[in-house]
């Protein structure tokens, strides 16, 4: 029986303590001991994206990633975006411009985008179509991921200017 | 796969022959070979502990041994079982033939490679089965040519990060895991 | 039954661009896909052995260590399950056609890497894994067959017990004029047209969870599937299990695409390791396992010959069509719905008297194929447009002349082609004219070199015509031999008592939006507005029995069978409301959850009234006619198989140096009939359109020569993103269908088929300078350079092997 060691971390916002095996994976982790099953596993190595959550403050794998790694550190998952109440403004974006189908992959998507944005708050299509490459969809064709993105940038940034583009 | 090739050594046909018939000096000259054990006067049982990327594998080779006309040329050929990395089978052919003071070892492999080493191994078997082959070449080179030094057991064998054309692939194994161990290990039989 | 294009439309719900129900959990994260559902105390996890041999007989299977190692709790050999699960078969009573038997575990013998052999049973997934590296397999191995030719050659071991060769089915075809029409013709094209093996790549990979009660000998599979109803009956059947004790429940499933459109070996095998452990059993496949077990597909040689008139007049077509299908036919569908469809398709949206066919299945060492996306079409197309190009080149002509020569009209519809499919209504021609337009395909000819450089690429365009055979009932399986897949779907639709609607659909979805645009079927009939219309899918318990959501058949079989049941539910309230307002019910309309008086707001009551009324929960009485409670069950199958249209318009440009394909504009024109919401219809054909590009410029599946699959994983098996994708342009047309409930046509696969042909011709066309012959796919960048280089395209194999 393999030796488990003990992280301190916080998800969503939550501070807490488990006991882990030094192979179990961070996705996981999230899914089956904190029932946090909005991340979702599509490969297990690293290329769909799905599983991506972020890990202080960036986005990252999470099915490339040990829990054990993750003493002290802040991780947020798609269930931070919207606990309760209104979607965030990215969520809504996706929901008008009909930006899922399934929905398998949109987490990750949803996660990214919202990195992306803020760094970048007026890209064009080709410049969301490169940022987004790392998330596979196999249901949209992208078409409406990318409108969505980039409407939600407009939306983003007339709540911080107060003003339309 | 199929592959043909040669590579020359700089001793006499006589002392190359004599060399693949030591079998602790051959057991030293594979990188990986933990152990060997004769079965009959013709087969052999031997692993070899290897890591492919992130696959580490100790293969169960049964290797057989044919077609002898010593000290010119044999067949060797077997399979190596990898257990849940996969496996390796195939054989060789090789004739010693004198070149002046030094030796022609020409051989003919057939080897093919199945199981998660084929699949997510493909990429990185180039680059490890080069730095296999690349050691025990030297070593083997070193051992013929006068060197005496006893040599220590030497490292499981790892590999580099990859840079494999897609085509060497299947070549390299087939040189590498195969061709070597199993010469080595088949001229072990030779001894009686 | 016809629809009827009534004057209320406008108001209704159908034709809404309404965003999704589904939305809100899936962006949350509160999804519930089957690896999301919370286990029951006890739940013990299923890993499976595979085989790493293509084909060998299985000699011994040492499980004494891996049962042995920590957590396991029990390992199975095929032997074991031999005598207590039957094997898979699907015979499908049709001439020409061999049925084969696949156990559900490899007894004797191993016909594919990745083939079950064993599966081992423990306390977690990763002790599982661990037990499974443990179990020793001994293979004998036998040569493997891994394309048509060396299944059919001389030497080629027979794979299957009790068939006479490989070919498990094959079928022929002649309209009695084709030799005639062909000796006569000006003008012949043909050539031999290669399609590669694919992988579906669903983004969820598959699962399955099986939940067993003693108590009552009863079973709950969930499963990520596309057929819970067959898998249900499948279960009884394999298993001799009461089917009424059976409940299968698809959950959020994270796309098909015919990947989950087959009775798996892992569902019946989990199903009945709940039973005998007396525990629930969980299986998540994971992405490597998937690409070597879920079906794949497409991978086809078309040999293809068109006659044409010197003036470009198309008179008839030859084809023949080898269809390589894996180890094991898929259940239900068999082993000839490749090949059948891969003939039925090659006259596509043409006027064309004769034809001459003749199409089979072969079987060889390599993963099981089934129904990926389209099946077929999309190569048949590939053929018929690639030769139509070449023929207008030939006879100097226009591509698009070619085609406005050769394209349905108006005129002609309805129309009956050569195999006797029936087009009652469609837009060929004016789909081929608006993406023709909208694609600037006059001003792209006007500026094109003949060297077709511009800013350093090569740049072409292409266009094909399609047809798409949905919403296929249950007379056209039956004539298709496919009697394992019943063919119609069905609809209970309720009112309760808080006069809100709740349908039961015999459907399932994986992201086609059902849950909304049949909630907005049912919202049109019953005149509620879309909060208070739930609809649920996918559970075998609830509602009525049905066939599943593949081959483009959702809105047209499950919108029909919904369309029925709402409409009969609503002549019900009116009847109520008519005998509590004393006015006719004819003239009584529904809207806004109101039941008025056609021409006056004076006269009105809810329709939470009326569903009181209805469960006697109000003072007001039931009409004597009518029974308590308000809801309707119905089954619907439609009287022809409608048939929907496009027209893809390519272009594209290539960077002569790495022959990296780049699609600069993309445009379908398309026609899937009454259009229930507009949104959700432009998805699907995005997401079709980029599988399929994904298909021609940078998927391959691939096997070494001895059978071992060696793009097994996504860094292999390449996928296009976000950064491939081009942004596609729909156009919508409407011919609706006079042969459906509702008008519906279907529409999710007809946007891969136009991709395969349009992309191909885009590239031919650029490269015209080179002079070479487009027949191979995939099409990938070093494909490209080969063919620049005035090489045949080759093997897949050469070029990957230099």
């Amino acid at each position: 029986m393999p030796q488990r060691h003990k992280i301190e971390l916080t998800v969503n916002g939550k501070k807490l303590q488990r006991l882990v095996e030094p192979r179990l994976l961070l996705s996981d982790f999230l899914r089956y001991e904190l029932r946090l099953t909005g991340t979702h596993v599509g490969c297990a190595h690293g290329v769909c994206g799905a599983c991506t959550v972020s890990i202080n403050g960036s986005t990252a794998r999470s099915c490339l990633t040990f829990a054990v790694q993750m003493d002290g550190a802040v991780i947020e998952t798609v269930e931070s975006l919207a606990p309760r109440g209104p979607l965030s403004l990215i969520q809504q974006a996706f929901h008008e411009h009909h930006a899922l189908q399934c929905g398998f992959c949109t987490p990750g998507f949803l996660l990214s985008t919202r990195e992306f944005l803020a760094r970048y708050p007026d890209p064009s299509d080709e410049t969301v179509r490169m940022a987004l490459r790392g998330h596979i969809c196999r249901c949209t064709g992208y078409v409406n991921i990318v409108r969505a993105v980039r409407a939600a940038a407009a939306k983003l940034k007339e709540e911080r200017t107060g003003h339309g583009s | 796969m199929k592959e043909s090739g040669e590579f020359r050594l700089r001793a006499s046909q006589a002392r190359v022959w004599d060399a693949l018939n030591d079998p602790e000096l051959l057991q030293r000259c594979i990188p990986g070979c933990e152990s060997v054990e004769r079965i009959s006067a013709v087969e052999l049982k031997a692993t070899i502990r290897s890591k492919v990327g992130p696959i580490s594998a100790t293969f169960r080779c049964d290797v057989r041994l044919s077609d002898l006309d010593p000290p010119n040329s044999y067949r060797i050929s077997g399979q190596g079982s990898g257990g849940a990395a996969g496996f390796a089978k195939g054989g060789a052919s090789l004739k010693l033939v004198p070149d002046g003071t030094n030796t022609q070892v020409l051989y003919d492999v057939d080897a093919s490679v199945g199981g998660k080493l084929a699949q997510i191994g493909a990429r990185l078997i180039d680059a490890t089965a080069k730095k296999f082959a690349d050691e025990f070449f030297r070593n083997l080179a070193n051992a013929v040519d006068g060197a005496q030094t006893p040599q220590s057991t030497p490292p499981v064998a790892e590999t580099t990060p990859p840079v494999s054309a897609r085509g060497g692939a299947r070549r390299a194994i087939a040189l590498a895991v195969l061709a070597t161990a199993i010469i080595a290990l088949a001229a072990y039989l030779l001894t009686r | 039954m016809a629809a009827d294009r009534d004057a209320g439309d406008e108001s209704g719900m159908i034709g809404r661009p309404l965003p999704r129900k589904e939305d809100d959990p899936l962006l949350r994260g509160l999804g519930v896909f089957i690896d999301d559902i919370q286990e029951p105390p006890g739940t013990l996890h299923a890993v499976f052995v595979m085989s790493t041999r293509a084909h060998a007989n299985v000699v011994a299977v040492d499980i004494a260590e891996a049962a042995q190692a920590e957590g396991v709790v029990a390992v199975y050999t095929g032997k074991d399950l031999a005598g207590r699960i039957k094997p898979i078969t699907a015979d499908i009573p049709q001439p020409g056609y061999q049925p084969v038997n696949r156990a559900v575990l490899a007894t004797d013998r191993v016909r594919f890497v990745g083939e079950a052999v064993a599966v081992v049973i423990a306390e977690n997934r990763y002790l599982a894994e661990d037990a499974a590296e443990l179990v020793r397999v001994d293979y004998e191995e036998l040569p493997s067959v891994i394309d048509v030719d060396q299944a059919t050659g001389p030497d080629a071991p027979r794979l299957h017990e009790g068939t006479r060769d490989n070919v498990l089915f094959q079928a022929s075809y002649r309209t009695a004029n084709v030799e005639t029409v062909f000796a006569s013709a000006d003008h012949i094209v043909r050539d031999t047209f290669q399609s590669h093996r694919l992988a579906v790549v669903a983004i969820e990979p598959r699962g399955c969870m099986a939940v067993y009660q003693r108590r009552n000998d009863s079973l709950t599979l969930w499963s990520s599937t596309q057929l819970p109803h067959t898998v249900r009956t499948a279960i009884a059947n394999l298993l001799d299990w009461d089917e009424t004790r059976l409940r299968v429940v698809a959950p959020d499933v994270g796309g098909g695409f015919g990947g989950k459109c087959s009775v798996y070996p892992e569902e019946l095998i989990v199903s009945f390791l709940a039973r005998e452990l007396n525990a629930p059993v969980k299986w998540i496949c994971d992405r490597r396992e998937d690409l070597m077990t879920t079906t794949q597909g497409r991978e086809y040689r078309f040999d293809v010959a068109l006659a044409f008139k010197r003036d470009g007049t198309l008179l008839g077509a030859k084809a023949k069509i080898d269809c390589n299908i894996g180890a094991y036919p898929s259940f239900p569908l068999g082993a000839s719905v490749e090949a059948g469809g891969a003939a039925i398709y090659l006259p596509g949206a043409y006027r064309m008297g004769e034809y001459a066919y003749e199409t089979r299945a072969i079987t060889t060492t390599t993963c099981p194929s089934g129904v990926y996306r389209a099946v077929a079409a999309p190569v048949a197309s590939l053929a018929t447009e690639s030769l139509m190009d070449r023929a207008a080149r030939e006879l100097g002509l226009d591509p698009a002349e070619i085609r406005r020569k050769n394209v349905l009209l108006p005129s002609d519809l309805p129309y009956t082609n050569a195999v006797g499919m029936r087009y009652s209504t469609g837009s060929f021609a004016t789909c081929l004219e608006r993406a023709l337009a909208h694609a600037d395909y006059v001003g792209f000819r006007r500026t094109q070199t003949d060297n077709r450089l511009r800013d350093g690429k090569l740049h072409g365009i292409g266009m094909a015509n399609v047809i798409e055979h949905t919403g296929q009932g249950t007379l056209r399986y039956r004539q298709r031999g496919i009697i394992y897949v019943p063919g119609f779907d069905g609809a209970q639709v309720k009112v309760e008592p808080n006069g809100r609607a709740i349908a039961w659909v015999s459907q399932c979805t994986q992201g086609q939006g059902h849950l909304t645009a049949f909630a907005q079927i049912v919202a049109h009939e019953l005149g509620l507005g879309m909060d208070d219309v739930t609809v649920i899918e996918g559970d075998t318990a609830f509602g009525p029995y049905g066939t599943g959501t593949f081959a483009s058949r959702g809105a047209v079989i499950a919108g029909g069978a919904t369309l029925r049941a709402s409409t009969r539910v609503a002549d019900k309230i009116r009847r109520i409301a008519g005998h509590a307002l004393n006015v006719s019910a004819g003239d009584l309309k529904l809207a806004d959850g109101r039941v008025y008086l056609s021409g006056t707001s004076e006269v009105s009551m809810s329709i939470r009234e009326v569903a009181a009324i209805a469960h006697s929960m109000d003072a007001r009485a039931l009409p004597e006619s009518d029974s308590f409670g308000l809801e309707a069950t119905e089954y619907y199958d439609p009287a022809a198989t409608p048939t929907s249209n496009a027209a893809h318009v390519a272009q594209v440009s290539i960077d002569p140096a790495t022959g990296l394909v780049t699609v600069v504009n993309y445009v379908v024109a398309h026609d899937c009939g009454r259009v229930i919401n507009p949104l959700i219809v432009e998805g699907q054909v995005h997401g079709a359109v980029v599988q399929g590009l994904s298909s021609v410029l940078s998927e391959a599946m691939r096997y070494d020569e001895t059978g071992q699959p060696i793009t097994v994983s996504l860094m292999d098996y390449l996928i296009a993103t976000a950064a491939d994708a081009p942004d596609i342009t729909v156009l919508h047309e409407e011919s609706w269908s006079p042969d459906t409930a509702g008008g519906f046509k279907g529409v999710g696969e007809g946007g891969v088929i136009g991709v395969l042909p349009a992309v191909a011709n885009a590239i031919a066309d650029a490269l015209v300078p080179f002079g070479c012959k487009i027949n191979r796919l995939p099409l990938l960048p070093q494909a490209i350079v080969a063919l620049m280089g005035s090489r045949s395209a080759g093997s897949l194999e050469d070029i990957h092997n230099p």
